[in-house]
């Protein structure tokens, strides 16, 4: 009788306990996110990205390039004739497209600290000179203004807005690019997958999510 | 006996079990990874409410003073749209003076205004009196200054200055060739816009390891104050060949005095987009500026109005309350497009 007694009392005491861890006085809070309940917020761009990159970013970016040489070839030296197939941030006007492509790499340009590569497209004659981004500085926010998992109105202002961008081309030049030896390129084959801004028809200059020499 | 103790233990963990789950389902996960933002923390109810506004068919438009060209140009492109879609527009300058623009506020309130295009007199000095409106049912509808508070005004419509002042300062990268001492003017340090501004510049800039920043110095968004701090500027450092500035006025201003130097070689850069500053890339003297596009804006904010008062509270292809505008890189090569903040393909 004593005993059972006690096996009562323990078990009371272990339903009080897990009462009180359940109702809501251990929150589980995801690291970075303390300062949302703290008041005391410090953004890290380079942290968020990287939560997302390669859940998010990549699978996105691959998962619905189209084929630029098609694009090019069906744009006609135009691409505003193709605006249907662009991503447009929120803020933007600006149209972004994610292509890929393979082609024969036929210049190395590293004059400044955004380097990129000249290549020769496979199918595709055109006039356009079609560039890939090498950095070590990425030009633009085409990436991040492609994405459409990404939305302005979920960060804080302009500043965090901009510092994603940013995150991401160092996250190109990191990750994707690596350590490219430069020296003997020209001519190698080139397989790529990536987004360009639209502000020319006579340069594309893709940022590169894919980026594969042989 | 023996089943008696096993149906009690029985009974008593299905409780603890139950009693776990419960727990678990009403404590809060955070693991949503975009929801970085503040925008959901502080928005009241009165988003969900729909504010008719007063039926008189009256339009008001209320900026700061519209001396400065930039203002009179929102005023006007808004006054335009709104009397194109068949509104009476009263339009007001509150100077920056939040008292005046209360005054304002309450004039539309008693002219039973159908909305407020409002370009406002401080982040926060304006939240009073945009409640206050919205008490009255008159929705507001903010263009060029955001408020600290989301959930009041219908829209918030602003230049994405970020954008901007980086994309400028990519085109001034490429005017140096990568390399060089440059000096940047700052504006008013109180503002949040010098900050973002400048911030941004970096954000491109500070990428280049042979760009060099020797000297960083506010002229508080002034013209004569720019004039003279560039004048000492280039005294103690006559090695830079280039200057960055928050906004156009700082930029003619220090154009001015490198002119007076005899450094009209000097790359510069401001960001807003005025007719001044177009004269002067136009002519060779600055590289460029980021044109905020306030005429689109004012136009947007109306149109968004006329479709939210119209359509019982739904917003025009149902935008959200804060929303970015994109600033244009504007340099010798597009400058012709450009005239009285207005970008015309």
């Amino acid at each position: 009788m004593k005993k059972k007694k006690v096996l009562a009392l323990i078990i009371l005491l272990a339903f009080a306990c897990s009462m009180m861890t359940g109702c809501g006085i251990v929150k589980i809070i995801k690291t970075g996110t303390e300062g949302e309940y703290t008041g005391e917020k410090t953004f890290n761009a380079g942290d968020d990205v990287a939560s997302f990159w390669d859940s998010k970013v990549v699978p996105e970016i691959t998962g619905k390039a189209i084929d630029l040489a098609e694009l090019l070839n069906s744009a006609n030296s135009d691409l505003s004739t193709v605006k249907d197939k662009a991503y447009y941030s929120g803020s933007s006007t600006v149209a972004n497209f994610v292509v890929k492509g393979t082609g024969t790499i036929k210049e190395v340009n590293t004059s400044s600290p955004a380097g990129f590569i000249v290549v020769s497209l496979d199918g595709y004659s055109g006039e356009a000179s079609i560039q890939v981004q090498i950095g070590s500085v990425i030009k633009g926010t085409a990436v991040r203004d492609s994405l459409e998992f990404l939305d302005y109105g979920s960060y804080t202002n302009q500043t965090d807005w901009l510092a994603v961008s940013t995150s991401i081309n160092e996250k190109v030049v990191k990750d994707i690019i690596g350590d490219l030896s430069t020296d003997d390129l020209v001519g190698k084959k080139i397989d790529f997958t990536g987004c360009f801004s639209y502000n020319s028809d006579d340069v594309i200059l893709i940022t590169p999510i894919v980026f594969k020499v042989s | 006996m023996k089943n008696k103790k096993r149906f009690l233990a029985l009974a008593l963990s299905l409780a603890l079990g139950a009693s776990m789950l419960t727990a678990c389902g009403s404590s809060k996960t955070t693991d949503d990874n975009t929801s970085a933002g503040d925008s959901s923390t502080n928005e009241s109810s009165t988003t969900s409410k729909f504010l008719p506004g007063g039926g008189s068919g009256i339009a008001y438009i209320i900026t700061p003073a519209t001396s400065n060209a930039f203002f009179a140009t929102e005023q006007k492109i808004a006054s335009e749209k709104a009397k194109e879609l068949g509104y009476t527009v009263k339009t007001g300058s509150h100077d920056d003076d939040a008292s005046k623009q209360l005054e304002l506020v309450e004039a539309a309130i008693a002219d039973k205004a159908d909305f407020i295009i409002l370009d406002n007199a401080g982040a926060d000095a304006s939240i009073s009196a945009i409640q206050k409106a919205a008490d009255a049912g008159i929705p507001c509808f903010l263009i060029d200054r955001e408020i600290n508070q989301s959930g009041l005004a219908i829209a918030q419509i602003v230049a994405n200055n970020a954008q901007g002042a980086a994309a400028i300062a990519e085109k001034f990268t490429e005017a140096m060739n990568y390399k060089g001492n440059y000096a940047e003017l700052l504006g008013l340090e109180s503002d949040t816009n010098c900050k973002v501004r400048s911030d941004a510049f970096h954000s491109v800039i500070d990428q280049y390891k042979d760009m060099k920043m020797v000297s960083q110095q506010s002229a508080d968004w002034d013209q004569t104050k720019a004039y003279e701090v560039t004048e000492a500027i280039l005294e103690a450092n006559p090695d830079i060949t280039g200057i960055i500035c928050g906004n156009d006025t700082m930029a003619c201003g220090a154009t001015q005095a490198c002119a007076d130097a005899g450094r009209s070689d000097m790359k510069i850069i401001g960001v807003d987009g005025s007719d001044d500053a177009a004269a002067l890339i136009k002519s060779g003297k600055m590289v460029g500026t980021a044109l905020q596009q306030c005429a689109l804006i004012a136009q947007m904010a109306v149109e968004q109005a006329d479709h939210y008062v119209k359509n019982n509270g739904k917003t025009l292809n149902n935008v959200e309350e804060k929303q970015l505008v994109d600033c244009i890189a504007i340099t010798s090569d597009n400058v012709d497009k450009l005239s009285a903040f207005v970008y015309t393909e």
